[in-house]
Order: C-alpha cells, then sequence, then structure tokens
C-alpha cells in the first residue's frame, strides 16, 4: 500500500476539511471582501463547499476526471460568482489530467495543479502580481511540483503548498489590485491582503489539515 | 422607485415560471432548472443547434429568441449577471442534434469566460461548438476595436439569419459564417433618457437630470459618449444615424434592414417617430429599407431610451432575413 496516492475518499476528506475551514473563516473572508470586493466571498465560499460536502455521495463516478468534474459543475452551478466560476475552472482543469484515473499520484497533483493555474489565466486573465487569487495559488502548485522533484510524501507536500500559498496572501499585501472591484480602490488597495488569494490558502490548509485514508 | 413585484431575489425565477406557464407549447426547462430553457417542440435530426444567454433584465433577449427560426436553447443568469457554464453545458447537451452547437451571445467579459468553458466541456464529450458574439454597439468602442464592442439589440439580426440558416439545414460552418456575417453588417447606437432599478438593490443604475440624455449609454448603464441636453427626438436620430454612418459604409443603392429598439419604458409612439426621421433620412440617402422592426427587441429593465440599428443587407442576408420565425416574443410569418 502507498501512502502518497489519494483516492476518492480522501477527496471527500479533503472537501471537508476545507468545507469546515471555510465555514470557521467565513467571517473573515466576508470581511475582506466587503473592504474591496462586493463583501459575498464568506457567504458563497462556505456555501459551495457545504454543498460538495453534501452531494458528494450521490455524484457517482470511480473515475476521479469525470468525480471532479462534476463537483465542478455543481459549484459552479450553485456559486456563479467570479471567484466560485474560477475556482469550478480549477476543478474541470484538474479534472481533464484525472480523466480515467481511480488513484491519483504526486505527480497528477502537481499536473492538476498546473492546469489549473492556466486555466485561471487563461480564462481570468490575470497574471501573477495582479493581486488575485493567483498570487497564493502559483506558489502553492510550484510547491506540488517541487515536492515531486524532492521526493516529498504526500503529507508534507501539502503542508508546503499550503505555506506557500499563505506567503503568497502576504506578498499580495503590497500589490495593487487592477481586476475586478478591488481595482477601482487602485493605490488604497495597497496594504490589504487580497480575498481571493486569501481563499485560495484557506483551500490548501483544509487539505493540508484533512485525515487521509 | 416602485416595482410590481414579490420578493425581490424571486424576481429572476418567478420571471420565467410565469414564462413557462404561459408558453408550455414553446419553452421547457432542462432537468427543471429554471436557468436553462429549450425549445419544446421536436428537435430536428442534423440539424445545427444554436445556444444563447446572458443575464436577465433584457426580454426578449435572450430567451425570447428561442424557437422556430432562431435559437435553440438559452441559458439565463441573473439580472444583468452572466449564468453558470455548467448551466450552458447543460442546454448545449439538451439542444445539440448531432450537428455541433453554434454559441450565439453578447460582447461581455463573464459570458465570455463561461461559454468558453462551456464549449470546452462539450468538446470533451465530442460536441463541435463554435461561438459567435454580438458586437453592434458603435458607441462602446472605436472603429477598428469592433471586438471589443458590446452586443446590444442588433444581435436579433445575428438570431435571425443563423436560425434560418440552421432550419435550412446548413451546416455548422456556414451557420457560423452567416452569423458572423451578420453581426459584421449589424451597426447599433442607442441613447438613454432614465436609469433602469435592478431588483435585489433596488436603487437605479446612475442618475441623470431630468432635463438630460446620455448618447451611446450601453444596455447595463455603462457610460457612453457623452451626455447632453434632451435634444428632440428628430436631432437624436439625426446624431444616432451619423454616427452609424461614419462608422459603416453605405451609399446610394443599399438595402438595409431598420432596427428601432424600445429600452423598456419608452413608449411605441415614440419609437414610431423616431423611425419617422430613419426613414426620411435613408430616403434622402438613396438607401432603400427592407423590412422594419419596430418595438421592444433589447430592453434594460424599466430604462427609458432607444435604439437604432443598421442591418446592411445582400443577395442572402435578405432571403434569410425573410424566412419565417416565431417565439413566445417574435412571430415572422411572411
Amino acid at each position: 500500500m502507498n501512502d502518497n496516492i489519494i483516492g476518492r475518499e480522501d477527496i471527500k476528506r479533503m472537501l471537508s476539511s476545507i468545507s469546515k475551514v471555510m465555514n470557521d473563516e467565513k467571517d473573515h473572508l466576508t470581511e475582506l471582501d466587503s473592504a474591496m470586493g462586493d463583501g459575498d466571498l464568506g457567504i458563497s465560499m462556505s456555501k459551495g463547499f457545504q454543498i460538495l460536502c453534501d452531494q458528494f455521495d450521490t455524484v457517482e463516478a470511480d473515475d476521479l476526471g469525470k468525480l471532479l468534474m462534476k463537483l465542478g459543475m455543481l459549484l459552479n452551478a450553485n456559486v456563479p460568482s467570479t471567484m466560485g466560476t474560477l475556482i469550478s475552472i480549477c476543478f474541470i482543469k484538474a479534472a481533464k489530467i484525472g480523466k480515467g484515473k481511480k488513484e491519483l499520484n504526486q505527480e497528477d497533483l502537481a499536473l492538476m495543479g498546473q492546469a489549473a493555474v492556466d486555466g485561471v489565466m487563461e480564462r481570468g486573465k490575470a497574471k501573477v502580481g495582479d493581486k488575485t487569487m493567483l498570487d497564493a495559488l502559483v506558489p502553492a502548485v510550484d510547491a506540488l511540483s517541487k515536492a515531486v522533484a524532492e521526493g516529498l510524501a504526500l503529507k508534507e507536500t501539502f503542508k508546503l503548498a499550503y505555506e506557500k500559498a499563505a506567503e503568497g496572501v502576504e506578498t499580495s499585501k503590497k500589490l495593487k489590485a487592477v481586476f475586478g472591484r478591488a481595482a477601482y480602490y487602485g493605490d488604497k488597495s495597497v496594504g490589504s491582503q487580497d480575498s481571493g488569494a486569501t481563499a485560495i490558502a484557506l483551500i490548501f490548509r483544509g487539505i493540508s489539515e484533512a485525515e487521509l485514508v | 422607485m416602485k416595482k410590481l413585484i414579490n420578493k425581490p431575489e424571486d424576481f429572476g425565477r418567478e420571471t420565467i415560471e410565469g414564462i413557462i406557464l404561459a408558453h408550455p407549447e414553446s419553452l421547457k426547462m432542462v432537468n427543471g432548472n429554471f436557468r436553462c430553457l429549450v425549445r419544446a417542440d421536436e428537435k430536428k435530426k442534423s440539424k445545427v443547434a444554436i445556444s444563447t444567454g446572458g443575464g436577465a433584465g433584457h426580454l426578449p433577449v435572450f430567451l425570447g429568441y428561442v424557437g422556430y427560426g432562431l435559437a435553440d436553447g438559452v441559458t439565463v443568469g441573473n439580472v444583468f449577471t452572466s449564468p453558470a457554464f455548467a448551466d450552458m453545458y447543460e442546454v448545449g447537451m439538451a439542444i445539440d442534434n448531432g450537428a455541433g452547437v453554434l454559441q450565439l451571445y453578447g460582447n461581455y467579459g463573464g459570458d465570455k469566460m463561461n461559454f468558453a468553458m462551456a464549449a470546452e466541456m462539450l468538446d470533451m464529450e465530442d460536441i463541435r461548438v463554435t461561438e459567435v458574439r454580438g458586437t453592434d454597439d458603435v458607441a462602446s468602442a472605436p472603429k477598428g476595436e469592433e471586438d471589443k464592442r458590446r452586443g446590444v439589440a442588433g444581435i436579433f439580426y445575428a438570431y435571425k439569419i443563423a436560425g434560418a440558416a440552421a432550419e435550412k439545414m446548413f451546416n455548422l460552418d456556414e451557420v457560423t459564417r452567416l452569423a458572423q456575417k451578420a453581426v459584421d453588417h449589424t451597426r447599433t447606437m442607442g441613447v438613454a433618457l432614465s436609469p433602469c432599478i435592478l431588483p435585489e438593490a433596488g436603487k437605479a443604475t446612475f442618475t441623470i437630470a431630468d432635463d438630460e440624455m446620455e448618447l451611446g449609454m450601453g444596455i447595463h448603464g455603462e457610460p457612453g459618449i457623452e451626455r447632453t441636453k434632451l435634444m428632440t427626438c428628430d436631432d437624436t436620430v439625426s446624431y444616432m444615424l451619423d454616427k452609424i454612418m461614419r462608422d459603416y459604409e453605405y451609399k446610394a443603392g443599399d438595402e438595409v434592414s431598420v432596427l428601432v429598439n424600445g429600452l423598456g419604458a419608452t413608449p411605441k409612439e415614440e419609437l414610431y417617430i423616431a423611425y419617422r426621421k430613419v426613414s426620411q433620412i435613408l430616403a434622402e440617402k438613396g438607401i432603400g429599407i427592407h423590412r422594419r422592426y419596430i418595438g421592444e427587441f433589447a430592453t434594460s429593465l424599466e430604462m427609458a431610451g432607444i435604439s437604432v440599428t443598421l442591418f446592411k443587407l445582400d443577395g442572402e442576408l435578405k432571403e434569410l432575413l425573410d424566412a419565417p420565425a416565431y417565439t413566445p416574443f417574435f412571430q415572422q410569418f411572411r
């Protein structure tokens, strides 16, 4: 048995852990998003991941690609805000890598992460340094690749990815927003952390705190 | 501001429930989802399917153009908000007849992102997808940057041409080419006299003095070219046609179709006063008019104002424009 393999049950546990984190941090996200955005991020993230947990068992698919595809669509249909859409895009892009697989190794995870980054850049038209979710997502995904290269165990990999995402959130404080509603604040956005990057860091925190099979 | 609604958050769903109750022979939901509507009549094997969609608040755009000779399915978002790509995908799956899907919609950022994702997912199901975006609003970006322009009332012509081509069983490439050609031949200019109120926000999308109008304003209240004192209808129409005619080549002997559209709160009387002037100006320039459409084709809730669209015709466009089409919101039998 290989401890560094992810299966359907692990994905369920990760989502459940993310959902708990989002629920705990709902007010914090709402506060961050109200300062620069439209204030719905806390509610949409906690609602979105809660629905994924509630509906998980109704999604019948051993093919993890199909599973992620259906979860992405479920999230998208229920949380069609910009951030909800972009996270759904991450699921769909990852699903393509997972197509036909019943379990995922760490290389798969790194490829999925990269596909998610590419998808968000392609569809969202943003890049690193624009004070968006990418400022947390890109360093976290880089950590997934680095972990493969260095042969880290899964648990350490997720811990590293979360640390890098959290560092990305810190970095976002120094940046000026150029996207979305936050862009209207221009120079005034410097000093506050990006809510989208924060949500990404919370997702990686949830993954790192999950008790895997 | 007064609105005859129930709970503001139920506005979108209750609108569609009413439409489905009124027109069950024409429209039905996909999997009981009120955001996904398709034609209720029998599907035609091997016919190219046309998928559209966008934010609510613009009736008859977009769902009013689902029916014979027009589009096959629509995804409806919240007011002025793009629908989810997962819902667009469900509509695409439901309407495909094995000949591919044309996604035809207005050129807005959110819709563009979501339709692109829907296309990617349909592609995974081996459904061929093409797209054409309405970009007819001359006020929204300068000449030469047509692909940055917003889609407004003139998208009607793209539905009409593409829908007629699909009913004639043209293939996906041909339907797509004709839809794009219709967009390329269409120019619209709008003016707003008063704002609309989003049901959930409960306040006006912009403010404007009683004696002012905004030239070139978008159908979500996007800023226009300039704000002026309220002009007469004739002067306003002259200004609009001047903008359109500087943007596209029209010469004596050409034939156009004219669409005079009300934005929601402007009475038909005023639309006909506007059409009168359009007709006079075109006659002076020796430009013929083939088919005129006067009424509400793309609105912005209770915004007051009008838009004028010219659709330059040639032989193949004229034939497709003349084809019959009918939905609960639009009928053309001859």
